[in-house]
């Protein structure tokens, strides 16, 4: 099986559910990756674009906004991909994709620990496979295979001793571009949504790749795949791989595990995972711990990363609570200590140069896993508006939103601690989670937040002034503090729980809500409120 | 929920100006003070005087007469008007004019022992009370009207410790 000429792409397209082969991505009837778990989607438009950026990046703006207005021929695009085939075999004699360059002596595994959630040995041990049990996934199809090992080897936790992570460590964080098909201008310029346009509008020129972390003096194809030979080994605490040591293209097709699948013991039947039936469904893999260990300043172009302490930029990773608007702009903008993706920058930051797309059409499109550690706690995907700005109004705009988060933050917090104090008599000794409170808050005002940016933006390119936003904002907290406030604490049977408790904790809130503390950070004052 | 009875409501304005009528007309006030319940209220030939008049707006409300006979039985045991809410001035200013225990008693009442418990609530107050207030509350007594009253009495009143 050869991943750049079969037909294994699982897709949606306007006849429905198929199988292509990536050249045909092109098609304008292709419409979304179709794959059975939202991992498996994530790291598929990881392989293509890493695909288009191999092969075919554009050489500027010009001819990115040619082919993302009328998309090539998938003709065109095989001949573009064939040099590369002899990379892409998945089980033949020879270097086999995203596998060791020589066979394994380590113990053969059950092919779900290719997958990311699979409790480890000492989980099963210990008989702590509550969640996710033992024994789901036993056999699967060749398609999967190659998905499950792209998206591990893209995603690789910490697996135990030697076992290394991703390049951009355990379950990284990706921001991608996507179109905005529900938010756009309205008109019917409006470009639509396709695999190909998800792809293409995350590959970068030509020109951008000498400015990416990697030496691109390797120009040998094992300095972009490494499986085209033998295995950087990391026995030593020495035995690192810096961009240095690798094309920038590596960051596509990094190689933390060394993975070979079983081809010779397959048998017959339907896939555990996609339910296709195959006549060679695979049941194991061999494994074996000190494979590349990557490390050095690598920065991937499609993940936004955070300054560590030391001034050192480290790839972001989702934390418990999800991806909310109180992430966004950290994502969408540089600060101090912490750089967006590239690929989003590439949208917003380059004045003149940077890429036009006719209307707001753009959103950013957000997943990773939240590990701990080799235990995935949960697969977050969320997608934020992309707004491009004029570099005349930016820092206000920026300010602004920084201070719609920061109050937004605030308000949470002491609706959260407000509602605890009505809800026990010593909310301090209180156990349990309360978290979930404060990620609803969020979500309860995220739309009036992007409402509010956008008006702002419309306002500011009109040179007006944003007070309007931060009192139509210091209401949207109010309400929303109070909604839940209620909800959670005064709903149905009010006189069977303490009356007090609640009516002094409303009225704390309230306070604190009004409190010329958070007046004046929203930039209100009570002389204009009188006006 | 019907706007009949907000403080600006039609139902409201037509109660208030029939309770200033009162005035005039000491022997209907002493008789509907009189009524033990509900139920006699609705005997009343001015009860029933009201009912054809604000029947427009109340007709689609769920057992809307017994709820209006409650209103103007309580009404009757009004003599004076004042712009605090009810349990703002059961709160009172330092001690409560109505304790914490009985409060939190009224809040519990359900509708039909509401009557009897609001009378003796009036009379502590010393027959005076916010009429779009009263009205509206006793009308629409429910969860939603004892958190308001909760939330207006009990920041006012000091925590104890007997409580």
């Amino acid at each position: 099986m050869n991943l750049l000429e079969d037909k294994w792409l699982p897709v949606h397209t306007t006849q429905g559910e198929t199988h292509i082969a990536p050249w045909q991505i092109s098609d304008p009837d292709v419409l979304a990756l179709a794959a059975p778990r939202p991992d498996f989607n994530g790291a598929l438009l990881q392989f293509l674009i890493g695909l288009l950026q191999t092969a075919c990046p554009p050489d500027d703006n010009n001819q990115w906004g040619e082919w993302l207005e009328n998309p090539p021929a998938p003709e065109t695009l095989k001949l573009l991909f064939e040099p590369y085939t002899p990379a892409f075999n998945l089980d033949a004699d020879g270097p086999k994709f995203m596998q060791d360059y020589a066979p394994l002596d380590g113990v053969p595994k059950p092919i779900a620990n290719l997958l990311i959630e699979t409790p480890g040995d000492k989980a099963l041990k210990e008989n702590r496979d509550h969640f996710i049990k033992r024994g789901k996934v036993n056999n699967i199809c060749p398609n999967c295979a190659a998905t499950a090992l792209f998206t591990l080897q893209t995603n690789a936790p910490e697996g135990g001793r030697g076992f290394r992570t991703s390049l951009r460590g355990g379950g990284p964080l990706t921001t991608l571009v996507a179109l905005d098909t529900h938010h756009g201008s309205g008109n019917n310029q409006q470009l639509a949504n396709s695999l190909w346009r998800g792809c293409w509008l995350n590959v970068l020129n030509k020109g951008d790749l000498p400015t990416l972390s990697g030496n691109t003096d390797l120009s040998e194809p094992p300095a972009i795949f490494p499986w085209l030979a033998s295995t950087r080994t990391s026995h030593g605490k020495g035995d690192i791989t810096t961009p240095k040591d690798a094309h920038p293209l590596q960051m596509y097709w990094g190689m933390p595990r060394r993975i070979r699948l079983d081809w010779k013991q397959t048998t017959r039947g339907s896939c555990d995972l996609c339910g296709k039936k195959s006549d060679s469904l695979i049941s194991r893999c061999d494994t074996k711990n000190y494979g590349t260990n990557y490390d050095g300043p690598w920065k991937h172009p499609l993940s936004p990363h955070i300054n560590n302490k030391d001034g050192l930029a480290l790839p972001q990773h989702a934390q418990p609570g999800g991806l909310q608007y109180q992430h966004w702009l950290g994502l969408t903008s540089t600060g101090t200590n912490n750089h967006p993706a590239k690929i989003i920058t590439s949208y917003l930051e380059s004045e003149g140069t940077g890429r036009q797309l006719r209307g707001e059409q753009l959103r950013i499109h957000v997943f990773g896993y939240d590990m701990k550690s080799n235990k995935s706690r949960c697969w977050y995907e969320t997608t934020f508006p992309l707004f491009p700005l004029d570099a005349a109004i930016r820092e206000q705009f920026i300010e602004i939103a920084e201070i719609l988060i920061e109050t937004a933050t605030g308000v949470a917090s002491m609706t959260r601690s407000c509602i605890k104090e009505a809800w026990f008599k010593r909310p301090g000794d209180a156990k349990g989670d309360t978290n979930f409170l404060q990620e609803a808050f969020f979500s309860h005002t995220e739309n009036a937040f992007f409402t509010a940016l956008k008006t702002l933006k419309d306002q500011l390119d009109r040179d007006q002034n944003e007070t309007r936003i931060l009192r139509e904002w210091h209401r949207t907290l109010c309400d929303s503090a109070f909604q839940l406030f209620d909800y959670w604490t005064s709903r149905g049977d009010f006189e069977t729980v303490n009356p007090r408790r609640i009516a002094t904790a409303h009225k704390k809130l309230k306070n604190w809500l009004y409190s010329k503390k958070l007046k004046k950070k929203l930039q209100l004052n009570n002389k204009e409120k009188s006006a | 929920m019907s706007k009949v009875f907000a403080p600006d409501g039609p139902g409201t304005g037509i109660l208030t100006t029939w309770w200033q009528s009162l005035e005039n007309d000491k022997g209907t006030r002493a008789t509907l003070r009189r009524c033990n319940g509900p139920t006699q209220v609705m005997l009343h030939p001015a009860y029933i005087r009201l009912c054809k008049r604000l029947e427009p707006f109340l007709n689609s409300d769920h057992n809307w007469e017994l709820r209006l006979a409650r209103v103007v039985g309580l009404l009757a045991h009004c003599r004076h008007t004042t712009a605090r809410d009810l349990a703002r001035a059961m709160a009172g200013d330092g001690k409560p004019v109505v304790s914490e225990l009985r409060f939190r008693r009224l809040l519990q009442e359900k509708p039909d022992d509401l009557y009897l418990a609001m009378i003796r609530i009036l009379h502590m107050l010393g027959h005076t009370a916010n009429l779009p207030d009263l009205i509206s509350s006793v009308y629409y007594w429910g969860d939603t009207v004892r958190k308001r009253w909760a939330f207006a009495y009990f920041p006012f009143v000091p925590e104890t410790k007997t409580a």
